[in-house]
């Protein structure tokens, strides 16, 4: 299998928020055999051209490759949530449906499936990998508790799919304009004591992340994570993905809390295009 | 018969004769420090300029084929202030780390070899295949593309600094061995090649470039006679130039493309390469080094050598002439 981009048209678009939209990508090629995806998994997305199609020097600060992880699978169909966060979000959110879009993927790991009493932990844009886990767990013998936190109710996203692929769904928001006031982690040793979970996965912010690690380790938990960051070659050459000794882009994007108890990097530093690390 | 894989480069010992080439998995302590429990007997850096460089837009590489790599990746790297704080994490790895180095001009290169002497480093890789400030006949140009800008860049450095420097060559030149000959005759105390071939990939339905640099750098096991072909050049110039007196000593030349088994290894030493470098076929297995070592050594006791020395150059007297 090569490493390169393959054609997509962007089939449809659903609206999230205001700063949020799923697109459902159709591979252009129907030769091309494409491996199934897996909750966990991502894709570097090519957004090739401006949305105006005029070629001008300005271009080069628009278009990009980004990592991006899969949010839905259907009958061969990719979707990925987005966030418009950046240049080349931005000019994604301005293509219409019949765009192409170039897609390397399915890429990385994926997470485990295991455990019967399931906690899954989503903060914000994190909720989107979350989807296609809870989605693919409905079809094993297992019980969904959903954990879904945001700053605010217009950042919660997804929440009708997941209440249907969940057991139970606790909302939390940082303003209290959704579900209870507070961090989602403020909720970690309620929902723990009443539901008795034998895994945890969650994707949020890094911060987030941390708490629930420290919270699964404490408790002698099993715990998976679905990490990012800035990714230049998405191949595992380059190395500039990396969290301590770890390229986010080839042996990850999921890491599990034995491994992450020992990364010293996690919840703390980053590393930006150029590779100087900044505090999270 | 116990065969003895040990070179020394410049002063610096290796267990084996293979190093990580620059560009591959050697931007940061923690990568550095997982490849050099690799089986690689030396790690070279990703290259680092005197200020931080974010690098182009992706795609930065693609895969058009296999055993075709394209790269514009642009040199991102955090400047070598803040790597050097890197490197000093790494003083208890066993094995020698050799910072890659480039600059905008003669005096940029001089300054970061300066300071990578400064914080300790005994050898250092001198990056030419970046772009010269000026232009030449309207074009523009690497440095690694002048004999004269190749020496400036050389000199320039061996007026700063004591420890010794390899000089890699683009192979994007007509005559690669005349660009190696003025390196030593500018003080060059290695020369390595080679780098990238330019290339350039068409996406059919986008009608455009594939990378986001539009142009870039090809590697893999598709260059490998063409490396092959130029390491041969190298050494037989340096020969040659020696016996004219352009140059005082010859030196020696680590070979570099598109190398992925022992086989490979002993090609590059049989057109009298001293080592060489690894780095594209790390994409797919990181335990390569390991791999083609242990193969290195199977040739070396089928073939009853017992040191690396006795292999190099041994195909060389079917090219001179």
């Amino acid at each position: 299998m090569v490493d390169t981009p393959k054609l997509y048209k962007i089939k449809d678009i659903k609206r999230e928020n205001k700063l949020v939209k799923t697109y459902w990508l159709e591979i252009l090629n129907k030769t091309n055999i494409i491996s199934t995806p897996k909750p966990g998994n991502y894709v570097m997305l090519w957004v090739p051209e401006p949305a105006s199609k005029k070629f001008s020097k300005h271009v080069f600060d628009i278009v990009d490759q980004i990592p991006m992880s899969i949010s839905d699978f259907d009958h061969g169909n990719i979707a990925i949530t987005v966030k418009n966060v950046g240049h080349t979000t931005n000019e994604l959110h301005k293509y219409n449906k019949g765009r192409y879009v170039g897609i390397i993927g399915p890429k990385g790991n994926s997470f485990n499936l295991t455990g019967k009493k399931l906690l899954v932990i989503g903060g914000g844009i994190g909720i989107a990998p979350l989807r296609f886990l809870v989605k693919t767990l409905k079809t094993r013998k297992c019980k969904v508790h959903f954990l879904a936190g945001a700053t605010t109710s217009e950042e919660l996203i997804l929440i009708d799919e997941i209440k249907k692929y969940s057991d139970t769904l606790h909302i939390t928001t940082d303003d209290g304009s959704a579900g209870v006031k507070g961090l989602v982690t403020d909720m970690l040793q309620e929902i723990y004591d009443d539901k008795k979970p034998d895994q945890i996965f969650s994707c949020g912010p890094e911060k987030m992340m941390k708490t629930v690690l420290e919270f699964s380790l404490a408790h002698n938990m099993p715990a998976q994570f679905s990490l990012e960051r800035f990714m230049h070659c998405g191949i595992g050459v380059c190395g500039f993905c990396s969290i301590s000794d770890l390229l986010v882009c080839r042996d990850g994007p999921i890491f599990d809390s034995n491994t992450l108890k020992d990364v010293n990097e996690f919840g703390k530093v980053r590393r930006k295009a150029s590779g100087i690390l900044e505090k999270i | 018969m116990q065969v003895d894989l040990r070179v020394k480069l410049c002063g610096l010992e290796m267990q084996n004769p293979t190093m990580l080439a620059s560009g591959v998995l050697g931007g940061t302590a923690g990568i550095l420090r997982r490849m050099s429990k690799s089986g690689a007997g030396a790690l070279i850096t990703k290259s680092i300029g005197p200020v931080p460089r974010d690098g182009y837009p992706g795609p930065p590489i693609d895969e058009p084929m296999e055993n075709v790599l394209l790269n514009a990746m642009g040199l991102p790297n955090p400047g070598y202030e803040e790597f050097i704080k890197e490197l000093q994490e790494l003083d208890d790895v066993k094995i020698p780390i050799i910072p890659s180095i480039f600059g905008g001009k003669p005096e940029e290169f001089a300054i970061v070899a300066k300071a990578m002497e400064d914080a300790g480093s005994k050898l250092l890789e001198v990056n030419v295949s970046c772009p010269h400030p000026e232009k030449r006949n309207g074009e523009k140009e690497l440095f690694g593309q002048s004999e004269e800008a190749t020496a400036e860049v050389v000199s320039a450095i061996k007026n700063q600094v004591k420890i010794p420097i390899m000089v890699k060559l683009s192979p994007n030149v007509t005559h690669i061995g005349k660009i190696a000959v003025a390196a030593v005759d500018g003080g060059a105390d290695a020369i390595s090649a080679i780098n990238t071939i330019e290339a350039l990939e068409i996406q059919p339905t986008l009608k455009r470039p594939v990378l986001g640099n539009l142009l870039g750098g090809q590697s893999g096991a598709s260059i490998r006679p063409i490396a092959l072909r130029k390491v041969a050049n190298i050494v037989l110039s340096l020969e040659k130039a020696k016996e004219k007196r352009k140059i005082d000593k010859t030196v020696p030349v680590v070979g570099v493309g598109g190398i992925c088994s022992g086989e490979d290894i002993v090609r590059f030493l049989l057109v009298g390469a001293k080592c060489v470098q690894i780095g594209t076929a790390l994409k797919d297995d990181m335990f390569l080094f390991k791999k083609c070592v242990d193969e290195l050594k199977q040739y070396m006791e089928r073939e009853g050598y017992n040191k690396i020395s006795d292999i190099q150059g041994k195909a060389l007297e079917w090219l001179r002439h």
